[in-house]
């Protein structure tokens, strides 16, 4: 008899989780070469048969608006399906966000801190006074300092949100053949966080939501009456 | 379901720190050699994402402590103004100063003045590092392209030598913090400067009798602005669903 509860309590976690994911595209709209988090669909049968749903937040991996913001140091990707890596020495990090700086020691970092990876190991510059080349070479005066390397997800749709613009390749990673990729120095690629999409996501998750609400209203009267019928005779 | 309302409330301050960050730049528009701010979104977000719905240990990513507000520190344009101790830093570079708290300040130049000990000062009183004096009665001073101050002084046929005023650079600049009056410290992080005579070692060489313009570009800013203003618009409204949405899940049972 609690079915329809449960089965309302499955959607309404649903909208909670779709929810969630427009809370963070639209705090992160302005952040550069974020991506905007989607909640895979989760089919009836699926909600009909879980008890708790799965969070499985996929990202959107369309490329956002390019920024020119004449900063040296800011590289935007322009090939579609590729990705600049981020290390902590552990773990890779793939990110569109070309937003770099040069830490304490004069090495190339994104963001959080994290070292960028050039096409050997970390990348180390004199000062920010450099160009970025279009196939990911840094140059100050013609002289070659590093490369930037590129990153191709073996599945794009293993793609999972970290912090941030930060994402994670469920699938592994392969580095691409230098020159493969096209950057731009001096640009950055904006936030794809969409104003219209996440406004429409919002009224559809309210109003999905509202109408969750009175089916367990609505219920939950027809349970009562029954209940007080039942109790009469 | 608390956590789209606290994510809403990260990006309207997140917007709220970039129109501060705007409204110091408009401010600042004619200031001689300021330099404009810029918010560094990923340092508000760190603080409160936890991560909505990734797992948490795995993609976790230990935060290094980076300032919200980054400099851009690319040059101004530069413009005569024929005052003698008028000086602009042409590229990257600054010149040292000595700040009342015995730390060294970094300036990107300006009107130069005499302050009363007789010694070459920015007009906010900070002496310069290389300690230039002035004696009494000096005449025609002037600042070089290569740093050196020159004036000729009474009973003496030639010009002579003062001082020399020198250039220092960062590899990370970006990491200076602004501390008011055209002056800039260095955290106690950040590398060594390294010193060189204005034009050598990839350093330029100064502009005499010359101010460096702010780098505030209107246009950009305007557009920064126009979009802040949106944004905080879009997350109002989440924050606002978001609460709705609570609402109706606590009214769902009325009786």
């Amino acid at each position: 008899m609690t079915d329809i509860f449960h089965i309302a309590m499955v959607a309404m976690q649903d909208a909670n989780f779709r929810m969630n994911a427009v809370s963070q595209n639209a705090a992160s709209a302005s952040l550069p070469g974020y991506r905007r988090h989607v909640v895979a669909g989760n089919s009836f049968a699926q909600v009909l048969n879980n008890a708790r749903l799965a969070d499985s937040q996929e990202v959107d991996v369309h490329a956002g608006a390019l920024m020119t913001t004449n900063r040296p140091l800011d590289v935007a990707m322009e090939s579609d399906d590729l990705y600049f890596g981020l290390t902590d020495g552990e773990q890779t990090w793939l990110t569109r966000s070309g937003a770099f700086r040069l830490n304490e020691e004069g090495v190339l970092v994104g963001e959080r801190g994290l070292r960028v990876v050039g096409t050997s190991g970390d990348i180390r510059l004199p000062g920010s006074d450099v160009t970025v080349e279009d196939d990911g070479r840094i140059t100050q005066q013609g002289i070659v300092l590093g490369t930037l390397q590129t990153f191709r997800p073996a599945d794009r749709a293993a793609l999972r949100a970290a912090q941030g613009s930060l994402l994670t390749a469920a699938s592994g990673e392969e580095p691409t053949v230098a020159g493969v990729g096209r950057v731009r120095g001096g640009a950055l690629e904006a936030s794809n966080t969409d104003v219209t999409n996440e406004m429409i996501g919002l009224m559809t998750i309210a109003r999905q939501f509202e109408s969750l609400s009175r089916v367990v209203q609505g219920y939950d009267g027809v349970l009562g009456r029954a209940i007080e019928k039942l109790g009469e005779v | 379901m608390l956590d789209g309302l606290y994510i809403a409330a990260v990006g309207l301050e997140a917007q709220q720190r970039q129109l501060d960050a705007a409204a110091n730049n408009f401010a600042n528009m004619s200031t001689t050699a300021y330099k404009r701010q810029s918010v560094d979104f990923s340092a508000i977000l760190d603080r409160a994402t936890t991560g909505v719905g990734v797992p948490a240990d795995s993609t976790r990513v230990q935060a290094a402590p980076v300032n919200v507000t980054h400099l851009d520190l690319s040059p101004g344009s530069v413009h005569a103004t024929g005052r003698a101790l008028d000086v602009a830093i042409q590229g990257p570079g600054f010149i040292e100063v000595n700040l009342p708290d015995q730390r060294t300040g970094y300036s990107r130049g300006g009107s130069l003045q005499i302050n009363v000990d007789g010694g070459l000062s920015l007009a906010g009183g900070q002496a310069l590092k290389a300690d230039i004096r002035i004696p009494n009665g000096a005449a025609n001073l002037q600042i070089q392209s290569d740093g050196s101050v020159t004036a000729s002084l009474p009973g003496e046929a030639t010009t002579k030598v003062l001082g020399q005023i020198d250039v220092v650079t960062f590899t990370n600049p970006d990491a200076l913090v602004y501390t008011g009056n055209g002056v800039f410290t260095a955290p106690d992080a950040i590398a060594e400067p390294t010193r060189a005579i204005p034009g050598q070692h990839g350093t330029q060489l100064l502009a005499p009798q010359s101010l460096e313009a702010s780098n505030v570009d209107m246009t950009t800013e305007i557009v920064s602005m126009t979009l802040v203003q949106r944004t905080y618009q879009l997350n109002s409204r989440v924050a606002q669903v978001a609460d709705e949405l609570m609402g109706m899940a606590n009214n769902m049972r009325h009786e």
